[in-house]
């Protein structure tokens, strides 16, 4: 684990701006570990590295906005923020959006789905529908299943193998009228 | 040895860097206080000063009407200065100076209420040259607002870019609208409110739109 030394940004950030690319990179390589750990806390784990890019872009892109008289790590905090906020932001226009067009319809394509299958297991012998539904839908495993109704995991595969055969005619069926 | 060497978009960032000059509060007061001698002297070598500017600044016309848009100019200029960095400072400065400028409204209004001149002074109201007048501010407010933009608003990072673009319209706005009060002798409330003051709201709203701009 690396101590950052939060004292010489301050300095590193002087001499950046003067146009010392090694304290630049520096400086950089160790704000961006304080801001992976910053947005750690505060957003999902997959979009700190975005949020990280995108802060470092900030920082190099607004760097002439650094108050010299004033310390370091509040103007940091500030731009992290900044872009924090606007993630967020971002964010609640994107679900907006799809709960709008797409969401709508893939809910109702699963729900649609779903009672499709029902009424299709509806159809087989109560013991066949009940392991399909424990592996299909529920997702559990074929060892699982096995062990909760007292049967061979092999019995199960091939009562689901059969099943499925079964509402695969059925569905055949249908299509063929 | 940690990664933070080999970071090719560090690499990049570093490899971008130049000497680059913090942003000095005395570039933006510069602009400011030149776009206004500009102006000032543009409208009245064109135009003239107006004729009575004597018995205007006895009245106290001067004080109300080049005062009340110095007050405007000097609020929306504490703002954008406050504003320019990514750490929101208050301004209460800038409430202050606003309000003082509402009060200036209120305080010619009620004046004229008492008198028992109101409604033949908003009735009668002696439009005059208002296009000139109007476009004028206008004019001077975008090309200031043009060059405040250049040299100040896009260089900074607001953490409310849209008000801080807003606030440098309506300081556009006051600095064209108090250099042509110099020469304009039309000193009705209403006028001042049509023609003076609604400019400098349309600059800022104009501001507003092209704030989004700025984000960053």
């Amino acid at each position: 684990m690396q101590i950052l030394n939060k004292d010489n940004w301050h300095s590193l950030m002087l001499s950046s701006l003067s146009g010392d690319k090694a304290n630049y990179r520096i400086l950089l390589g160790e704000v961006k570990i304080w801001l992976e750990a910053f947005f750690r806390k505060r957003v999902h784990h997959d979009a700190v590295d975005d949020l990280v890019q995108d802060t470092l872009l900030a920082i190099h892109n607004k760097k002439q906005t650094f108050d010299v008289k004033r310390e370091f790590m509040p103007w940091l905090i500030a731009v992290a923020r900044h872009k924090w906020i606007d993630r967020i932001r971002k964010n609640l226009r994107y679900i907006e959006v799809e709960l709008d067009a797409d969401f709508a319809t893939e809910i109702k394509t699963e729900i649609s789905a779903k009672y499709d299958v029902q009424k299709l297991l509806n159809t087989l012998p109560q013991k066949q529908a009940q392991i399909i539904e424990m592996v299909k839908l529920q997702e559990l495993t074929n060892e699982e299943v096995a062990e909760k109704l007292g049967l061979s995991v092999s019995a199960v595969k091939v009562i689901i193998h059969r099943g499925i055969k079964t509402m695969q005619a059925k569905i055949s069926e249908v299509s063929d009228v | 040895m940690s990664n933070k060497f080999n970071d090719s978009f560090i690499d990049n960032l570093v490899d971008d860097l130049k000497p680059t000059r913090p942003l000095n509060i005395w570039v933006l007061c510069g602009v400011a206080a030149l776009a206004t001698m500009v102006l000032s002297i543009l409208i009245i070598s064109f135009f003239g000063m107006r004729s009575d500017i004597l018995d205007a600044f006895k009245a106290g016309v001067i004080l109300w009407k080049n005062g009340g848009l110095l007050s405007v100019l000097i609020a929306a200029f504490i703002f954008v200065m406050n504003n320019s960095r990514p750490i929101k400072e208050k301004s209460y400065v800038t409430i202050l100076l606003m309000l003082l400028f509402g009060g200036i409204i209120i305080y010619q209004i009620a004046k004229l209420v008492i008198n028992g001149d109101f409604i033949n002074e908003l009735t009668h109201i002696n439009f005059g040259a208002y296009q000139t007048c109007m476009s004028i501010i206008l004019v001077g407010g975008c090309l200031v607002y043009a060059v405040i933009w250049n040299i100040w608003l896009k260089n900074g990072a607001s953490a409310n870019p849209q008000m801080q673009s807003a606030m440098a319209g309506v300081l556009s706005g006051a600095i064209a609208a108090f250099s042509y009060a110099f020469h304009c002798n039309m000193d009705s409330i209403f006028y001042y409110m049509i023609c003076y003051v609604s400019p400098v709201v349309i600059l800022g709203v104009i501001g507003y739109i092209l704030g989004s701009r700025l984000k960053w």
